[in-house]
C-alpha cells in the first residue's frame, strides 16, 4: 500500500527497483566524489574543490559527461560482441541485487524467501563480465587482469558464502527481511553476535569488490589497467560505476547481516533507511580507509590467503555457531 | 626468441614428457614498456612469461637518448653543467657535483671551504630529496598510493630550501665548477637545521606506515635476492650494492669534498633482498640528516662563489671521478686535450649497471615481484640513455 | 705508494704487454696489448694482491689521428684501490675481445661502444642496437670526425 491507495505487487516491486536504481546511481556518483575526498584528507591534500564552487561536489558529474561524449574506441582486433557485453553484464548483475536490498521495513523490492541466496548467486556474475572483459579486449593485460579476477572471485566465493551461513543459522531464514528482523536489539546484532564471521566476511568482501589490497585483477602498477584496460568512454564508465554500486552492495549486504540493517534508535518504520543508508556509508568509508592505507597482495598470496586461513576460519565459526546455537536452545 | 622457436621447445617438452603435454600452457610475450606505470619512464621489458611467472627479461632501452656525450664535447665547459642536470634529473645536484669535481680535479682547481660545506649539505639534501621519491615510489608500485604523496610533502621543503638558495626546483645548476652558484641566504641555516629535526621525527612515522605492515613484508622478504658477488659482477653500486651485503661506499672508501670529516654510518644489508634495499634508502636517509647537521655546524665564512671565464681552458688529462649519488656510483670520465671543450665526456650512471642485473634476479619470480625488484634498485631512465 | 705498486706488480707478470702510462692527474694507469687482454682480467681479478672485480666504467675514445682507445676504470671492492686500463686499438678495424665473461657489467658497455664508435667486439653474443633508433643508417655517430646527418645541427663557435 502506498499513499492510500491499492496496487497489485508486481507494481510495487517495479516502482520500488526503479527507484533504489535511481538511488543508487546517484549514490554512485556522490560516491565516487567521497572517494576522492577520503583518499585526498588521508594523502595530505583537498581533492577536487574547484567544479561546482562547494568543495568540488560536482566533480564526478562533470566527468561522467565527459565520459558520455567520448569516443567510443574499439580495437580492431577485439572480439566485438564479448566486448561489447561485457560491461552490460557487469551493470546489470550489480543492478540486479538491489531487488531484495531492505532499505527498511516496506522499501524492499522483493522480499525472497531466498533473499541472500539470490544474492550470492546474482554476484557471480562479475566474474563472467570479467571474463569477458579480458578475453574480448584481445589484449595480454586484460587476459592477465581477467583471469586474475576469475580466480580471485571463485576462491573469495567460498569463505563469503560460508560466513555469510552463520547468520543464516542465527536467523533461521534465508530471506533479507527475516534476518534484520531477528537482529532487533543492540546485543543481538550479529557484529557482536558473529564477530568471527564479520571480519571474514569484510575481507573476503572487499576482495569480491577488487578493491585495495585485492585488486589484482585492475593492478595499475602490473598490469596497467587489467580487464578495462581497452574500455573507453561510456563502457569505461559502466566499470568505473559498477564497481562503486559493487562496494555499495556489498556495504549494505553487511549492513543487513550483521549491523542491524534498519534498525536504529528512535526508528524503525518511518527513519530506518536513514539508519540503513548511515551504516552502509559506515562500511563504505571503512573499505576506503582499506584502499589507501594498505600495498597489494600478490597473486600466490592472495590465494594462500583465501584457502588457508579465511576458509578454516570460516568453518571455525560456522561450527562454533552451530554448536552454540544447539546448546543455548 | 621468436614465437617458433618457442613452438619448437614446447614440441620437444611435449614429447618428452606426457604429463607436461596434458598440463601444457603456452608461453607469451608481453611488452612491458615503453609506456608503462611502473618502468620508471621509458623503458621497454620484453617478457616471456607462462601465465603469471617470467620466464625471461629483455631489457630494451634508448627511448630516452639524447645524445648527452656528443652534445657535450661540443659545449664549452661552462656550457655543461645544466646538461648534467638533464643527465640526471631526480637527483641532479649530485650530477652537478661529479662534473664539477671532474673538471676541478684536471684543472687542478682550489675550493673554498665553505663552498665544499655548502656542497655537502646541498648533496644529501637532494640524496634525502631523491630517497623520498624512491619511498613513495616504491610504495606505489606494490599498491600502497598514500606514501608517494608523504614522500612528495617532505620533498616540496627540500625543494623550497632549493628553490631559497638558487631560484631553481628541479634543475638546479647549483654546484659549478670551482664552487656554487650563490651563497645560502640568511636563516638558511635554522631553517635547514628545523627540516633535519623534522625530517627524523617524521621517518619514524615512515616506519610504522610501511615497515611493519604484513603485506608490505610478505611482497619484500625474500624477493629479488641478489648475492653480493652478483652484485659486484654485474656492477652494482650505492644502496642497492649495500643491501646486497657489500658495506662499500664512495664517500667512505673513495672520499671526495669533505666527506672524509663528517662522521655517519653505512648500511649492510643480510638477505639481499627486495626489503634490505628498500630499507637502505630508509637508512641513508636517517645518516643524510646527521650529515646535514655537522656539516651546518662548523660552517665555515668566505665567499664560495667563483667566477669562471668563458674561454676557460683546461689543462691537459683525463680523469675519471665518481661520486656516490643517490642510486649509487656515479661516475664522470673527461679527456681534455687543452681546450675550450672537452674532447671526450663520458657519463656513468649507476642505474645503467642496476638495471642490467634484474633479467637474472627476476626469472621465474612473478610479474608482481618484477614491479617490485624494479622499483627496489631505483632505476631512471635519463641516467641509463644519457 | 699504492699506484706504484700496482702497476709494477702488473708490468713484471706480463712483461711488454703491459706498459706503464703517466697521466695528468696522477693514477695507475696501465696500457695492455690487446692480445691478452682476457688473462689480463682475469689475473686482475683472481690475484689476492689486485683483486679487481669491480669495472666502474669502460669508454671508447676516438682520437683521430692515433688510433682508438678503450678505457677500463676498474677498483677493487675489498682492498679500495683503483686502475685505468687503456686498450689501443686499429681504428681502421677497431676490434676487442669482449671481458663480459669476466666483468657481467661491461656487456651493455660493450654493445654501447660498438654502437657508437663502430668497435667490433669480438665473442659478444649480443651485438644489437640500443641507444641508437633501429632504422639508424648514418655511420658511428661518436667518432670525432663524424660529420652528421640532417638532423646534426652543430654548435656555433664560442
Amino acid at each position: 500500500m502506498i499513499f492510500g491507495i491499492e496496487l497489485p505487487q508486481i507494481v510495487f516491486s517495479t516502482i520500488y527497483f526503479a527507484a533504489s536504481l535511481g538511488v543508487v546511481l546517484l549514490f554512485a556518483l556522490f560516491l565516487v566524489w567521497w572517494e576522492r575526498k577520503v583518499s585526498a584528507h588521508i594523502q595530505v591534500r583537498f581533492g577536487p574543490m574547484m567544479t561546482g564552487k562547494w568543495h568540488g561536489w560536482s566533480q564526478t558529474l562533470a566527468d561522467a559527461l565527459k565520459l558520455l561524449q567520448k569516443e567510443d574506441i574499439v580495437p580492431r582486433d577485439a572480439d566485438k560482441r564479448v566486448y561489447f557485453w561485457a560491461p552490460v553484464v557487469v551493470f546489470g548483475a550489480t543492478m540486479m541485487t538491489f531487488v531484495v536490498i531492505p532499505w527498511s521495513p516496506q522499501f524492499i523490492a522483493a522480499d525472497l524467501n531466498v533473499g541472500i541466496l539470490y544474492i550470492i548467486a546474482i554476484t557471480t556474475f562479475t566474474i563472467i563480465s570479467l571474463l569477458m572483459a579480458g578475453w574480448g579486449s584481445n589484449n595480454k593485460y586484460s587476459l592477465l587482469g581477467g583471469m586474475r579476477s576469475a580466480a580471485q572471485i571463485v576462491s573469495y566465493e567460498v569463505p563469503l558464502t560460508l560466513s555469510i551461513m552463520g547468520v543464516v543459522l542465527l536467523a533461521q531464514s534465508l530471506s533479507m527481511q527475516d534476518i534484520v528482523a531477528d537482529q532487533d536489539k543492540f546485543w543481538n546484532w550479529n557484529i557482536i553476535r558473529q564477530p568471527l564471521g564479520f571480519v571474514v566476511y569484510i575481507i573476503a568482501a572487499t576482495a569480491e569488490v577488487n578493491r585495495t589490497p585485492f585488486d589484482l585483477p585492475e593492478a595499475e602498477q602490473e598490469l596497467v589497467a587489467g580487464f578495462n584496460i581497452e574500455y573507453s568512454g561510456m563502457k569505461f564508465a559502466m566499470f568505473f560505476l559498477a564497481e562503486f554500486v559493487n562496494m555499495f552492495v556489498v556495504a549494505a549486504i553487511a549492513t543487513t547481516l550483521f549491523l542491524g540493517g534498519w534498525w536504529g534508535p528512535f526508528a524503525n518504520e518511518s527513519l530506518g533507511w536513514l539508519w540503513f543508508v548511515l551504516k552502509t556509508l559506515g562500511v563504505i568509508f571503512v573499505l576506503m580507509w582499506f584502499r589507501w592505507t594498505y600495498p597489494r597482495l600478490r597473486v600466490d598470496h592472495l590465494m594462500e590467503f583465501a584457502w588457508k586461513w579465511l576458509l578454516p576460519l570460516a568453518f571455525l565459526n560456522l561450527l562454533a555457531t552451530g554448536l552454540i546455537y544447539n546448546l543455548v536452545k | 626468441m621468436d614465437e617458433k622457436e618457442l613452438n619448437i621447445e614446447d614440441q620437444e617438452r611435449d614429447e618428452q614428457n606426457p604429463v607436461a603435454r596434458d598440463l601444457h600452457t603456452e608461453e607469451f610475450l608481453v611488452n612491458m614498456g615503453p609506456q608503462h606505470p611502473s618502468t620508471h619512464g621509458v623503458c621497454r621489458l620484453l617478457l616471456t612469461m607462462d601465465g603469471e611467472v617470467i620466464v625471461k627479461v629483455e631489457p630494451y632501452i634508448g627511448y630516452l637518448h639524447r645524445a648527452l656525450e656528443k652534445i657535450c664535447e661540443n659545449r664549452i665547459y661552462k656550457q655543461i653543467t645544466p646538461f648534467m642536470d638533464r643527465f640526471e634529473y631526480v637527483s641532479s645536484m649530485l650530477a652537478d657535483w661529479v662534473y664539477a669535481l671532474c673538471v676541478e680535479r684536471i684543472g687542478e682547481i682550489e675550493i673554498s671551504p665553505r663552498a665544499e660545506h655548502l656542497r655537502v649539505i646541498f648533496g644529501e639534501l637532494q640524496r634525502i630529496a631523491s630517497h623520498l621519491i624512491y619511498w613513495g615510489v616504491l610504495g606505489m608500485d606494490l599498491g600502497a598510493f598514500t606514501p608517494f604523496l608523504y614522500g612528495l610533502r617532505e620533498r616540496e621543503m627540500i625543494m623550497d630550501l632549493f628553490e631559497e638558495t638558487c631560484g631553481q626546483r628541479l634543475t638546479y645548476n647549483y654546484i659549478r665548477v670551482g664552487g656554487v652558484s650563490h651563497d645560502i641566504k640568511p636563516g638558511f641555516e635554522q631553517k635547514c637545521k628545523k627540516f633535519t629535526k623534522y625530517m627524523r621525527e617524521v621517518l619514524e612515522d615512515y616506519e610504522t606506515l610501511l615497515n611493519e605492515n604484513p603485506i608490505f613484508l610478505s611482497r619484500t622478504k625474500d624477493i629479488g635476492i641478489a648475492p653480493p658477488h652478483l652484485s659486484i659482477a654485474y656492477g652494482v653500486s650505492g644502496p642497492s650494492l649495500r643491501a646486497s651485503g657489500v658495506k662499500y661506499d664512495v664517500r667512505k672508501d673513495d672520499p671526495y669534498g669533505y666527506y672524509d670529516k663528517f662522521e655517519f654510518d653505512i648500511p649492510c644489508g643480510e638477505n639481499y633482498d627486495t626489503w634490505d634495499r628498500y630499507y637502505a634508502r630508509v637508512f641513508e636517509m636517517w645518516e643524510s640528516t646527521k650529515i646535514i647537521d655537522q656539516a651546518l655546524e662548523g660552517l665555515p665564512e668566505g665567499d664560495p662563489t667563483f667566477k669562471m671565464k668563458p674561454s676557460f681552458k683546461l689543462p691537459e688529462g683525463e680523469a675519471y671521478v665518481r661520486i656516490e649519488s643517490a642510486r649509487g656510483e656515479m661516475g664522470c670520465y673527461i679527456v681534455s686535450k687543452g681546450e675550450k671543450k672537452p674532447y671526450r665526456l663520458k657519463l656513468r650512471g649507476s642505474s645503467f649497471n642496476n638495471l642490467m642485473i634484474i633479467p637474472e634476479i627476476s626469472t621465474g619470480l612473478k610479474i608482481a615481484d618484477l614491479v617490485a625488484i624494479f622499483a627496489s634498485y631505483d632505476i631512471i631512465m635519463p641516467e641509463v640513455d644519457r | 705508494m699504492q699506484n706504484e705498486r700496482l702497476v709494477s706488480q702488473l708490468t713484471e707478470k706480463f712483461g711488454d704487454k703491459v706498459e706503464k702510462i703517466e697521466l695528468h692527474p696522477p693514477q695507475a694507469a696501465v696500457v695492455v696489448d690487446k692480445s691478452i687482454l682476457v688473462e689480463f682480467f682475469k689475473y686482475m681479478k683472481e690475484d689476492e694482491n689486485l683483486k679487481m672485480d669491480f669495472l666502474s666504467s669502460l669508454s671508447a675514445v676516438d682520437f683521430v689521428e692515433d688510433g682508438m682507445e678503450m678505457v677500463y676504470h676498474l677498483c677493487s671492492i675489498q682492498l679500495r684501490h683503483k686502475i685505468t686500463v687503456k686498450v689501443k686499438l686499429d681504428r681502421e678495424k677497431p676490434e676487442v675481445h669482449t671481458i663480459r665473461d669476466i666483468h657481467p657489467g661491461a656487456d651493455w658497455y660493450e654493445r654501447e661502444a660498438w654502437e657508437l664508435f663502430g668497435i667490433d667486439i669480438s665473442g659478444h653474443p649480443n651485438l644489437k642496437t640500443f641507444l641508437l633508433p633501429e632504422d639508424w643508417e648514418d655511420g658511428w655517430p661518436m667518432r670525432r670526425d663524424w660529420e652528421g646527418n640532417d638532423d646534426f645541427v652543430k654548435m656555433p663557435e664560442f
